[in-house]
């Protein structure tokens, strides 16, 4: 067993591999996986993707990757099959809730009486890139579709702000109706463990466990006493943090919580999970949910759900068939399924 | 040349045979009509307009909306995929100061259960040894990349690269910055909120 670990994606990245010798090309395939999903995924990067779409909104619709594409149809997918509570259509509030700022005035030429987003609002967002990215020009032109992409499946109903979103899986292109920003926060992550870890076992043979901000994706064979991982508010404590710490012999396991990424404003605490139905930081009974699912995508949607839904959770996560621990703001720990003591 | 006169009897007899006629046409044209649609929307997607409501910009009135359904691709299940096994306890409930009770199944109150089953991490540390804490550390992978190894880790020790055909120069490319990790085979992984 070896274990790496980095950052990217703007957070803490660990690869755990039960072949030794596959450690650095294990390493080498997941660090240009990242690096490809932030190209096309990144709210902070001027030239990526997401950016050129979220620049042109109202517009034409604007050419991708077939990454952009692929990532857009598991948010999409997410907000189907959570009836909207995760919405990829948040980019713009997320960015008022953080700064106060509206996304137009932020983007706002100088000249013309634009707010410079402040520097520090207590969460470690790029705000200079974010702000040429959506103001300015897009740095590239853009890229054919590859023919052999698997179209992905984008489920028909649809409700909320994601109904707005146009996208052709066949064509690769994508438009959003002006005054919509995509924010991919909710599903890239895990989406990219997911295939991280499926890559570097396609590759190695070797089982695999990757986390990607605290998101645990794993593939191939577990070891006998299962992949052990620690449950706990931050994915960057230790072992050692109020939490528990279990097995799983695959599939995936993510944390969403409001204990991070928090900051004060207006005499009020806001944090980065959002609300669709009141464009708000989501106020449910819930501090960290932790879910393990067929894969970390699934478990990520299940777990940011799970917070917007507050008091329904428990429930509907029962209904999903999927094993939940919900910690309250109190600390009381309860648990869904087959989730285990 | 002789024709058979038409009694009332062969009339209704012809007029039932008919009625009997028309059903059956009816109904094997109601079943290709479905069939034919069918083999068509598959083998046809297309775009479906749809209004938007709700809390929509100023653009928003127009119809617009477009899915593209296809079959196919990794994103297509329409239900979240349970966990093929269920997760196992591996040491239980760690409370703390910052208070997690466990409530078995949402009850309030219970008093902390103050870290009696997270010895298996060591007291203090991420990173602690756990058995053979001389285990090798392999080289770095990547730029500001720590890398640790297991007790079975000392062959990867001398091979940044040995085992990794082709693309194993981002791996050893940067060995100078690897840096010195205890080994942490046993040490979980944390999930938590980023």
């Amino acid at each position: 067993m070896a274990t790496a670990r980095w950052e990217a994606l703007g957070t803490g990245v660990v690869l755990r591999v039960a072949d030794p010798l596959w450690l650095p090309r294990a390493s080498a395939i997941l660090t240009r996986e990242l690096d490809a999903i932030d190209r096309a995924c990144s709210r902070f990067r001027p030239d990526s993707d997401l950016m050129r779409v979220s620049s042109r909104a109202g517009g034409r619709p604007v050419a991708v990757a077939p990454l952009l594409i692929e990532a857009l149809a598991v948010a999409l997918r997410a907000a189907a099959l959570t009836d909207g509570d995760v919405d990829p259509t948040l980019g713009a509030t997320l960015v008022l809730v953080e700064t106060g700022i509206r996304v137009e005035d932020a983007c706002r030429p100088a000249a013309a009486g634009g707010e410079c987003p402040p520097a520090s609002v207590g969460y470690d967002s790029d705000w200079a890139q974010l702000r040429s990215a959506v103001g300015g020009e897009p740095g590239r032109e853009a890229r054919g579709c590859s023919a052999d992409v698997p179209a992905p499946t984008v489920l028909a109903q649809w409700r909320g702000g994601h109904r707005m979103v146009e996208l052709d899986a066949a064509l690769c292109t994508v438009r959003v109706p002006r005054g919509i920003m995509l924010d991919l926060g909710a599903t890239a992550k895990a989406w990219a463990a997911d295939r991280g870890a499926r890559a570097i076992h396609e590759a190695a043979g070797c089982g695999v466990l990757v986390g990607v901000g605290g998101d645990i994706a794993t593939a191939g064979p577990a070891p006998l006493e299962g992949w052990r991982i620690h449950v706990t508010d931050d994915h960057r404590s230790g072992p050692d943090a109020p939490g528990q710490t279990i097995a799983i012999s695959g599939g995936g396991l993510a944390t969403s919580s409001v204990a991070v990424r928090r900051w004060r404003r207006g005499g009020r605490t806001l944090h980065h999970i959002i609300d669709p139905s009141s464009g708000a930081p989501a106020r449910g009974p819930w501090r960290t949910v932790s879910v393990a699912a067929g894969d970390c995508t699934d478990a990520n949607i299940a777990a940011t759900a799970a917070l917007v839904r507050g008091e329904r959770a428990p429930a509907w996560l029962d209904r999903q068939g999927l094993p939940a621990r919900l910690v309250a703001h109190g600390g009381e720990v309860q648990r869904t399924g087959t989730w285990p003591e | 040349m002789s024709t058979r006169p038409h009694t009332s009897r062969t009339r209704d007899a012809a007029l039932r045979r008919l009625r009997s006629a028309n059903r059956w046409l009816l109904a094997a044209s109601a079943a290709l009509t479905g069939v034919f649609t069918a083999i068509a929307a598959t083998a046809f997607p297309g775009k479906t307009l749809r209004q938007i409501h709700g809390r929509a910009p100023a653009d928003a009135h127009r119809a617009s909306g477009t899915a593209h359904a296809r079959s196919a691709g990794a994103t297509g299940s329409s239900t979240l995929k349970a966990p093929a096994q269920a997760p196992r306890s591996s040491s239980g409930e760690a409370g703390s100061a910052t208070g997690e009770s466990v409530a078995g199944s949402g009850s309030a109150g219970g008093a902390a259960e103050a870290g009696a089953s997270g010895s298996q991490s060591g007291s203090s540390g991420a990173e602690s040894p756990s058995g053979s804490g001389s285990a090798g550390e392999s080289g770095s992978v990547g730029s500001g990349a720590s890398a640790e190894t297991g007790s079975s880790g000392s062959s990867a020790a001398s091979g940044s690269g040995s085992g990794a055909a082709g693309e194993s120069s981002a791996g050893s490319s940067s060995a100078g910055s690897s840096s010195s990790v205890p080994a942490e085979s046993e040490a979980p992984v944390v999930s938590g909120g980023s």
